[in-house]
């Protein structure tokens, strides 16, 4: 039976839990309760999740973190469940969400349909809309409501309302580091994070820190989550909300909407909040971009570092950043061959020398000045066309070179997940150097006069600038609530110096300079 | 070959650009002709790219993001439910 | 295609040995005992190699200068290659007219002492098979869990070249 997971790993020991059944379309599948629902379905060897909505073109998972929304499948009758993050339960009956219109793909595939095309197609004469729109049906629209009201379901209206002193959105290092310095003084703190577990990006990062010894070095990302999530667990004054997301802030409530598991919502007021959440994979625009087994770095990193499923044998990864070269590097360790890494990059492979060092030595090809073309492969990928670029980054004819290889792992950056403090009215600016949209915020790390912003939402940057700026965030935030102790300030000092030598070093020279730029001295100033 | 900019829309980046050049040439009413950011994921994964694109055509440099309302992800009727019921 | 050697070291990823050889010790200090070869000249800011040395042998100017090895203090400890978060710290020794590389290993299979190998230059090319010596043991600190390994070759010049192993298992 095929089976892609990996059971003797070097660095992890991956603690499954118990093994459970799941049934995909009547099929049985071998799956284990720490898994998510993809997780177990990948594990066995399924790769296409989904058709998309309209061309009805394969589709795998891209982020395996609950964003592309290309991993929806129905579980146990309810429709559009992303797999990635649905943890698994014994029994549970998952079915493909396919409709006929599957068949007409080859068709479909070779049609342009842009919206202002089809909408109005079939209005006239008026008389074919109806029978139109029944076969249309059919055809297009993602999953299927049920039938009928399920026997078990509970009819309990969930929805509350909750205050708390300081709520923080985000549970990743920026946000832990936040809710701990401000617990420890004596506020009552609510954790909220839309995953199973805390520990943001840091629960898939197996690799060791770099930084300050006093901070971070040394420690592998993954130690470093359970340490502080440890920390945090032991704080009764901290309430804690897993398989929470926020979905909006109300300004004229002062509310923040969370929803959460089993049909919940909790309309929380707070006196100040922490926005830690993070950031977005990039994508990039090539030919077949959509095909299963074309992954974010973090899907890749996700499968491989917290489920120990390979992705496939041998992998391309675009980009040459620290996260890229980090992805090739964790795929050494689990025995995956890394056919290159491929980047438009000229002056330099972007991210640190030591980490394409300890790839190359390994016999990674590193092959700057080429972008991807072209994924080919009619249901998962199966080998990539690349093409050499010159100095303006156009493609040069007639250098193109097929990579042998079954899967790709899109490694081009992050953006910050503005959406959520977009709706607290901020002055937003986009600023490339910082990663994309953020807020203007002052040296208190405000961006609005009640609520404060830390880690990769703030300026995509590394977890040890997360975790110092969170705990930035969380003591000023203390003060502001009147929670203050005499350490405060002697804190303060130490960890924004220990920030400003974190930035001393050229690869944050950009970031620095723009970071000036929407750093004011008082947010009540820019803010009405 | 299609490239696809919005996996929840399927809108590739043909049909960006030809709106583009149908005049629809500033974020928030490219946003509202083809549909990018109104899926699944509410633009989680198409808007950086849609952004290249616009900057690329149009040569202005692009500093707004289109409109966003509450709820920013997908939930469901019956989690906002209150009040009583027997 | 571009060729290596029409690349600088940070387009191509690696380092050829003339580029560092301002880090790579003299033959007189190699014959004396194990000395360490930190192989990292980014200003990145890191620091855990000069934390953990005992005897004070690296000394970095702040966080992100690149570190510097005072040879004649280095007691070859190990420490610092297994706390680097690059990777990018070996040791090196001549003795007996044999080379000897000591690097971090965290792949499989696990090392153990008598294993051969196959060994890897900093591009990746096969320079060579070698044999696992001591010391060869799992550093179980905060980067657990690590492999220190120490691999001898009949050649030792080529200690300046080994910088990966694979271990040849029939």
């Amino acid at each position: 039976m095929t089976d892609w997971r990996i059971y003797d790993h070097p660095i992890v020991e991956f603690d499954r839990g118990k093994e459970v059944t799941l049934y995909l379309d009547g099929k049985p599948i071998k799956a284990f309760d720490s898994e998510t629902v993809a997780a177990a379905l990948y594990a066995s060897g399924l790769r296409e999740f989904s058709k998309s909505i309209k061309y009805r073109r394969p589709r795998g998972f891209f982020c395996a973190i609950g964003r592309c929304s290309s991993c929806m499948m129905e579980v146990d009758g309810v429709p559009n469940v992303r797999t990635c993050v649905a943890p698994v339960k014994d029994g549970m009956k998952i079915r493909s969400q396919k409709t006929l219109a599957r068949f007409l793909n080859p068709i479909l595939n070779l049609m342009k349909l842009p919206p202002q095309k089809y909408m109005r197609m079939f209005t006239r004469p008026s008389i074919i809309y109806k029978p139109a729109m029944m076969v249309m049906r059919q055809l297009t629209g993602i999953g299927k409501p049920a039938e009928e009201i399920p026997e078990n379901m509970e009819i309990t209206p969930k929805s509350m309302e909750l205050e708390t002193e300081f709520l923080v959105i985000g549970g990743g290092p920026a946000g832990l580091m936040g809710a701990l310095e401000a617990a420890k003084r004596g506020v009552n703190v609510t954790i909220v994070d839309d995953k199973d577990m805390l520990g943001g990006q840091l629960v898939k990062q197996t690799h060791t820190f770099f930084s300050d010894i006093k901070y971070a070095a040394g420690k592998r990302g993954f130690n470093l989550g359970k340490t502080m999530v440890e920390e945090i667990k032991e704080m009764n004054n901290v309430k804690i909300l897993t398989n929470t997301t926020a979905v909006g802030y109300y300004p004229s409530e002062n509310r923040v909407l969370l929803v959460g598991p089993e049909e919940t919502s909790v309309k929380i007021k707070a006196e100040k909040y922490l926005i830690a959440t993070g950031a977005y994979e990039k994508n990039l625009v090539f030919e077949n971009n959509d095909l299963p087994g074309v992954y974010g770095a973090g899907g890749v990193q996700t499968l491989l570092n917290v489920y120990g499923i390979k992705p496939g044998n041998r992998g391309l990864i675009i980009g040459t950043g620290n996260v890229a070269l980090m992805v090739a590097y964790h795929l050494i360790q689990a025995g995956i061959e890394v056919a290159g890494i491929v980047a438009p990059s000229r002056r330099r492979v972007k991210g640190y020398h030591v980490h394409a060092a300890k790839i190359k030595r390994h016999g990674v090809p590193i092959i700057t000045r080429h972008t991807i073309k072209r994924a080919l492969g009619t249901n998962f990928v199966k080998d990539a066309i690349i093409v050499g670029l010159d100095e303006n980054y156009e493609e040069i004819e007639g250098s193109e070179k097929k990579i042998e290889c079954d899967f790709i792992c899109v490694g081009v950056g992050l953006s910050p997940a503005y959406d959520l403090v977009k709706l607290f009215n901020p002055e937003m600016k986009f600023i490339p150097n910082l990663g994309g949209f953020i807020p203007i915020r002052d040296k208190q790390y405000r961006f609005v006069e009640n609520a404060y912003i830390a880690g990769d939402v703030s300026s995509i940057e590394e977890a040890t600038t997360a975790m110092l700026e969170g705990s930035l965030a969380g003591l000023y935030a203390t003060k502001a609530l009147g929670k203050s102790d005499e350490s405060i300030d002697a804190k303060i000092a130490e960890y924004s110096h220990a920030l400003e030598e974190d930035r001393n070093s050229p690869f944050s020279t950009g970031l620095v300079k723009a970071m000036r730029e929407v750093t004011v001295e008082n947010i009540l100033e820019v803010i009405q | 070959m299609k490239k696809i900019v919005c996996r929840c829309h399927d809108i590739t980046e043909s049909d960006i650009e030809d709106a583009i050049d149908a005049g629809y040439d500033d974020i928030e009413t490219l946003k509202r002709i083809t549909g990018f950011t109104t899926g699944h994921c509410q633009g989680k994964t198409c808007l950086s790219l849609v952004m290249k694109i616009l900057e690329r055509k149009t040569g202005k440099k692009i500093d707004q993001a289109p409109r966003t309302r509450a709820p920013i992800d997908t939930l469901t009727l019956g989690s906002l439910a209150t009040g009583d019921h027997d | 295609m571009i060729q290596d050697n029409e690349l600088n070291a940070l387009q191509r990823g690696y380092y050829y040995r003339d580029e560092i050889s301002h880090v790579l010790p003299s033959r007189e200090r190699l014959e004396k005992g194990r000395v360490a070869v930190i192989e990292c000249i980014e200003e990145i800011p890191c620091n855990p190699c000069s934390v953990v040395c005992p005897t004070g042998a690296i000394f970095k100017a702040d966080l992100c200068t690149p570190s510097i090895v005072e040879v004649d203090k280095c007691a070859g400890c190990t420490k610092c290659v297994a706390v680097c978060p690059g990777l990018a710290i070996f040791l090196q020794m001549i003795k007996g007219g044999k080379g000897y590389v000591t690097m971090p290993y965290e792949l499989n299979p696990a090392p153990k002492v008598g294993d051969k190998a196959f060994m890897y230059d900093r591009s990746g090319k096969e320079v060579g098979i070698g044999n696992i010596v001591q010391p060869t043991y799992q550093d179980k600190g905060d980067s657990y869990p690590r492999w220190i390994v120490t691999v001898e070759m009949d050649n030792p010049d080529l200690s300046y070249e080994v910088r990966a192993i694979k271990i040849k298992r029939d």
